[in-house]
């Protein structure tokens, strides 16, 4: 009954560059956010120690983001077969999807002001299961988004859910 | 309508049908009732908060805009027209600002006719029209007289290209169509007892407060005239048991009165290429669901039920629905089917099924990390309690071999198995839940895999259907890569001509 996995085509290196910069900006969210609180209670009458927090938090999402993101890469895969485009991802919890290829109803090719300057594209495939997108693949070459795009959506879909 | 001709014919031939002019009238309940829920959230703090509530101008405020919101609601049923061109249902309202949906024919997953009480004095139904696209009906017509309610239904499953059966009107029926189910009195008792779900514990909750809060004052001066013979030895006990009694029954006694309410008189039938299930004391409702469209259905059969000798049956089409428990989601559920009986009904809904089920079971490891759930869920309960409450919170120490049980037998008894059309995943022990899914409607296979799965090398595999999915018992993690190739049927797929489109590389 075993069938391996299909062989995946990685993320170009640039997702890497962008799973990195989106650690940085969750860190310095975050850290904001844990300092604000830090400040909060400093003006409630307590003295340093609250600013513990803010350190605690950049601290442990600094070790985060030099891990995560890397391992993150390495585990996002995808692969377009005859009947259906399988995507595979995650670190913590490990995730592969296929979705047949008759059954996705659109796709959404998405680009946000980091992925652009990189030259980066998210594609995101919605079938009739739910409300949100079914697959997502970050971190594409825009060329590659619009071209898997195109053969997916040129795919007939069936008529009927 | 009825009059009408079906064949297709071009928007300008179709004259719009206009809903009745008792139509608003009906409405005023149903919206009444759908604004206060929206201003539940303002209200109830001010109900328990008493003269510290609201301030008069804020009450002003959420009065205008109810009242702003109901006017708006009216205006829409009163414009509201409609007409199926163009194998579509054309729905437009508004004067100023006129809305215009389109609901393909082919699109519709089943069809539902209400008559709520008021509607039932005027003499009106109302129609939904259920599409995959969302979690409420697309198409909601209120105050068709029942005769449009026919013709509108009638007319989209002719342009849709089925064969054309009558339909008849809530509670008539036609010779010639199939019972495949029916409702008794007593059946429904035993489903609402056996049915005891949040809905009913939030009813019998607010009923002890009411109660409590009405009795007060009469239940506090009896009990300081009986003082003595009430703190008697022993009296506490016989008052925690009489009050847990009254508290069951109660619980009983509202599930039960729900499920007549909703079930009273059902009945399910063929109609060939649909299945149509009406029933409901106060609210009749009739659902007509098409065979084709049908997704997946489940055999809930808790414990207690089997015991009795029934189960339920919930069928599910794309049509997604909205509510806290299964049941509530599913578009036809038929609520008492004779243990016997589910074979041959299960096959009405799913041909294909086999005879004998053999299902696969779960993975032995997936044995351990049901049991350190059940530890780890016991620990966080009975933990706290033994610290707040000392020696009587260490009783919660006895839910840790109870869940353990819990566990072996929910491993124990689930099961999954793939046919060559269908899926069948079956669930739990004290709660078990058989879902059939049809390969050919698998939207997306997926195989996951926790950080405690990893270290046993399982993972588990869930399949979406449109509008629900299930989850198959743990099996190897070679297994379950290997599952989403094998789980959804394959069909030809048909390809546009080359364009030229290549992928870089």
């Amino acid at each position: 009954m075993t069938a391996p996995l299909p062989t995946l085509e990685r993320l170009p290196r640039g997702a890497l560059t962008l799973f990195r910069l989106r650690a940085l900006l969750r860190m310095g969210i975050y850290g904001a956010i844990a300092f604000a609180i830090a400040l909060a209670l400093s003006f409630a009458g307590n003295e340093h120690w609250p600013f513990l927090l803010p350190c605690a938090v950049v601290l442990g999402l600094s070790v985060l983001t030099a891990w995560y993101p890397q391992r993150a890469h390495e585990r996002w895969g995808w692969a377009l077969r005859e009947h259906d485009l399988v995507i595979s991802h995650g670190v913590l919890l490990h995730e592969v999807v296929s979705i047949p290829a008759g059954r996705i109803q659109h796709v959404d090719v998405h680009q946000g002001p980091i992925e652009r300057s990189l030259g980066l594209a998210r594609l995101q495939i919605y079938t009739a299961a739910g409300s949100g997108a079914d697959g997502e693949i970050p971190g594409l070459a825009r060329e590659t988004a619009d071209a898997l795009r195109e053969r997916l959506v040129r795919r007939e879909a069936d008529d009927v859910v | 309508m009825s009059s009408e001709p079906v064949a297709l014919a071009s928007s300008e031939e179709v004259p719009w049908k206009r809903l009745s002019a008792k139509a608003p009238l009906a409405a005023l309940v149903p919206l009444s009732g759908m604004i206060a829920r929206v201003f539940l959230g303002a209200l109830l703090p001010t109900y328990f908060a008493g003269e510290r509530g609201l301030p008069t101008v804020l009450w002003v405020i959420v009065v205008g805009l109810a009242v702003l919101m109901l006017a708006a609601g009216l205006y829409e049923v009163a414009t509201t027209s409609y007409r199926v061109v163009d194998a579509q249902l054309e729905i437009r309202s508004g004067i100023l600002t006129r809305t215009s949906r389109f609901i393909e024919a082919a699109r519709v997953q089943n069809t539902e006719v209400l008559q709520p009480f008021v509607s039932k004095l005027l003499g009106l139904v109302e129609v939904k029209v259920e599409t995959a696209s969302g979690g409420k009906a697309d198409g909601h017509l209120r105050g068709l007289t029942p005769e449009d309610a026919q013709a509108l239904i009638h007319a989209l499953q002719a342009v849709r290209g089925g064969v054309t059966v009558a339909v008849p009107l809530p509670g008539e029926s036609i010779p010639e169509e199939r019972v495949l189910s029916e409702a008794r009195l007593g059946g429904l008792l035993l489903y609402g007892a056996t049915a005891l779900g949040l809905g009913v514990l939030a009813v019998v909750l607010g009923a002890l407060h009411e109660i409590t809060e009405t009795f007060h004052k009469l239940l506090l001066p009896w009990m300081e005239a009986h003082w003595e013979s009430l703190a008697a030895p022993g009296m506490s006990w016989l008052a925690a048991t009489v009050a847990a009694l009254a508290g069951l029954f109660g619980l009983w006694l509202v599930s039960g009165v729900r499920a007549v309410l909703r079930f009273h008189g059902f009945r399910l039938v063929d109609t060939g290429t649909h299945l149509r299930a009406v029933g409901g004391l106060i609210t009749r409702r009739q659902v007509t669901v098409r065979r084709a469209r049908i997704q997946q259905v489940v055999l809930d059969e808790p414990l207690m039920r089997r015991t009795l000798g029934f189960g339920s049956v919930e069928v599910e089409t794309a049509g997604v629905r909205t509510g806290n428990e299964a049941a509530d989601r599913a578009e036809l559920l038929v609520p008492v089917v004779p243990t016997a009986r589910m074979p041959e009904l299960l096959r009405e809904f799913v041909p294909e099924l086999p005879d004998a089920l053999s299902f696969q079971g779960a993975h032995p490891k997936a044995l351990l990390r049901a049991r350190i759930r059940a530890v780890g869920l016991s620990v966080l309960v009975a933990a706290p309690a033994t610290w707040f409450w000392g020696a009587w919170g260490a009783v919660a120490w006895l839910l840790l071999p109870a869940q353990l049980l819990g566990a072996w037998f929910d491993w124990r008894f689930q099961g999954w198995l793939v046919t060559e059309a269908l899926v069948v995943v079956r669930q739990g022990f004290w709660h078990r839940r058989t879902t059939v899914v049809q390969r050919s409607r698998i939207q997306s296979v997926r195989a996951r895999q926790g950080p405690l799965e990893r270290g046993y090398g399982i993972g588990h595999v869930r399949i979406d259907v449109a509008g629900s999915h299930v989850i198959l018992p743990s099996v190897g993690w070679a297994e379950a890569q290997s599952l989403i190739d094998v789980l959804p049927a394959r069909r030809p797929t048909r390809r546009a001509p080359p364009q030229g489109v290549q992928l870089p590389g």
